[in-house]
């Protein structure tokens, strides 16, 4: 045996049980899924697999669906514009902290919520915001309200629980791009004549912008996938693409048409994030 | 220079506030889990354990954490062994199909998770493996690889290969030479990567929620079902777990590889 071909051995060794694991219980059920997308379902519920695009059709022409489209963009917009709007300062802070361990417990805090299940980040949300919860408690102790605030429910409720649960992925690249900005560059603006808000404006917020791109697709991917979330504060009918293909599958059992709105989800995702690479090269370029 | 300061001092205000918000909701759920009233009640009436007493004693919520820490011993050390191979092969070698194959491994966490569970749930339905154990482990297998192989890469772009050849010149076998130094070497990336697989392992529940069922309702299946129902203050005690269980592995993995290095 050639030393090559003893390599390559050696590199199908490795990989073949991630490999195997993937196809069979990735690649197949994805393309199991395209397949249910194009069968339909009869009066009877039963499933035909021909090959139409009746599902995709309902869903380009039945307006509950452009409902659901038009509450997950307005969702990742507001989202991610919250996110960049909080989390930024936010990173900055961290990185720019002067004490190491207080800023270890600021990336403590950050990256915190990501060991715990979202069920209970979710959950948390509702402890708060519930009629008798605490945001309601205090107001009404404090007499600023008379009776509670319904704001389980609402979208406002989503938006807040979906910023909670997402800035961890906003702030995270933001960070590690601020680290990697030279002071030197802050330092020599500024001893050139240049405010301190001339020098973020025209040095470290464009030197950073790799990070805002990576965390902008990122939170915008995830918004537009997010559902348990969403089903917790406001429940099932909230008007949210993937609540839609879990109700639709769920609760309809129309297992080809939450296929097909599935895979709807997945291109526009993919788009987001192809969108974003291209961006995230662009500005690389420019940085450097 | 006064302006400047003012400007600065309000960034550090809004900042803490952001962390403020960022914890909040985890520490009112820690409160609420001492609070004695029987229901959802603001300000908390008194101090008691009795929600953990509760917990305790309840029948069906240990089944479910048993379910939860069998699922999590299971799938760990899986995800772990597949993907320290993979992340080996992926970072050590190269060769034809490299960036299919790595494409492929970050695909699951590409792909939305409800999307991911509803593929799973028509495939498990056709195979039986609906509301199965054997199901949920693949299911967090495919979950939970993405991560391991990310974060045994590290360790694996921070190892000499000098120190592996120079083992082997030494005389040591290519399976002594993995034991007695690739793999100690690789320990800070392995320790990370069982975390992390076992923390989104324990926690899971997008692609749960649509292929688990009735006899394998996982510990956060049954948070959800709770919530979704009715308000057992239970679930406040059950909550507090994950976030002292969070706190541990925080330290623990700041010790390992730096909290810097994850983001």
């Amino acid at each position: 045996m050639t030393a090559g071909s003893r390599r390559r051995l050696a590199v199908a060794g490795l990989l073949a049980p991630a490999v195997v694991l993937l196809l069979v219980f990735f690649v197949i059920p994805s393309v199991d899924l395209f397949r249910l997308s194009l069968a339909h379902m009869d009066a009877q519920r039963s499933i035909h697999y021909d090959v139409s695009l009746v599902n995709y059709r309902n869903f380009a022409t039945n307006p509950y669906f452009h409902r659901m489209v038009w509450g997950s963009v307005k969702l990742a917009v507001a989202v991610t514009v919250l996110c960049l709007l909080l989390g930024y300062p936010a990173a900055y802070y961290m990185v720019r902290v002067r004490s190491a361990t207080y800023r270890r417990i600021l990336y403590a805090i950050v990256v915190s919520p990501l060991l715990i299940s979202v069920i209970v980040r979710s959950y948390g949300w509702v402890v708060l915001l519930a009629n008798n919860g605490v945001v309601n408690g205090t107001l009404l102790s404090l007499g600023l309200i008379e009776r509670p605030l319904r704001m389980l429910g609402t979208f406002g409720s989503v938006i807040v629980a979906t910023v909670h649960v997402l800035l961890p992925f906003m702030m995270l690249p933001i960070a590690s791009a601020l680290q990697s900005v030279d002071q030197v560059l802050e330092r020599a603006s500024q001893s050139l004549g240049a405010s301190p808000w001339q020098t973020f404006w025209r040095v470290t917020l464009p030197l950073s912008m790799p990070g805002v791109v990576a965390g902008t697709s990122l939170v915008i991917a995830l918004t537009l996938g997010i559902f348990i979330t969403p089903l917790l504060v406001a429940g099932p009918l909230q008007p949210l693409f993937a609540i839609g293909i879990y109700y639709v599958t769920l609760s309809q059992l129309d297992f080809p048409l939450g296929a097909a709105l599935s895979f709807v989800l997945l291109v526009f995702t993919l788009l987001v994030i192809a969108l974003a690479g291209r961006l995230l090269k662009a500005v690389n370029r420019s940085v450097a | 220079m006064r302006r400047r300061l003012s400007a600065g001092t309000a960034v550090d205000a809004f900042s803490l506030l952001v962390y403020a918000f960022l914890l909040a909701p985890l520490i009112v759920v820690v409160l609420a889990s001492f609070n004695s009233a029987d229901f959802l009640s603001f300000p908390p009436r008194g101090f008691s354990l009795r929600w953990y007493r509760a917990l305790w004693e309840s029948e069906v919520w240990g089944d479910s954490f048993r379910l939860s820490v069998l699922l999590t011993a299971v799938v760990t050390p899986l995800s772990l062994l597949i993907g320290t191979l993979t992340a080996y092969a992926l970072v050590r070698y190269s060769f034809p199909g490299k960036g299919l194959v790595a494409t492929l491994v970050m695909g699951p966490l590409v792909m939305p998770q409800i999307v991911l569970g509803i593929a799973l749930l028509n495939y498990f339905s056709n195979l039986g493996l609906i509301d199965s154990l054997a199901g949920l482990m693949l299911g967090h297998l495919v979950v939970t690889l993405p991560f391991t192989v990310r974060l045994v890469s590290i360790s694996v772009h921070n190892l000499d290969p000098a120190l592996e050849r120079a083992a082997q010149n030494l005389g040591a076998t290519p399976l002594q030479t993995f034991w007695r130094i690739t793999l100690p070497l690789l320990r800070p990336g392995i320790v990370a990567g069982a975390i992390f697989a076992a923390i989104i392992s324990f926690g899971e529940l997008a692609v749960t929620l649509l292929i688990a069922g009735a006899r394998t309702t996982t510990l956060p299946l049954r948070i959800f079902n709770y919530t979704e129902y009715n308000f057992d203050p239970t679930i406040n005690a059950v909550s507090t777990i994950f976030v002292v269980l969070a706190l541990v592995l925080i330290i623990a993995l700041d010790r390992l590889i730096g909290l810097v290095r994850i983001g």
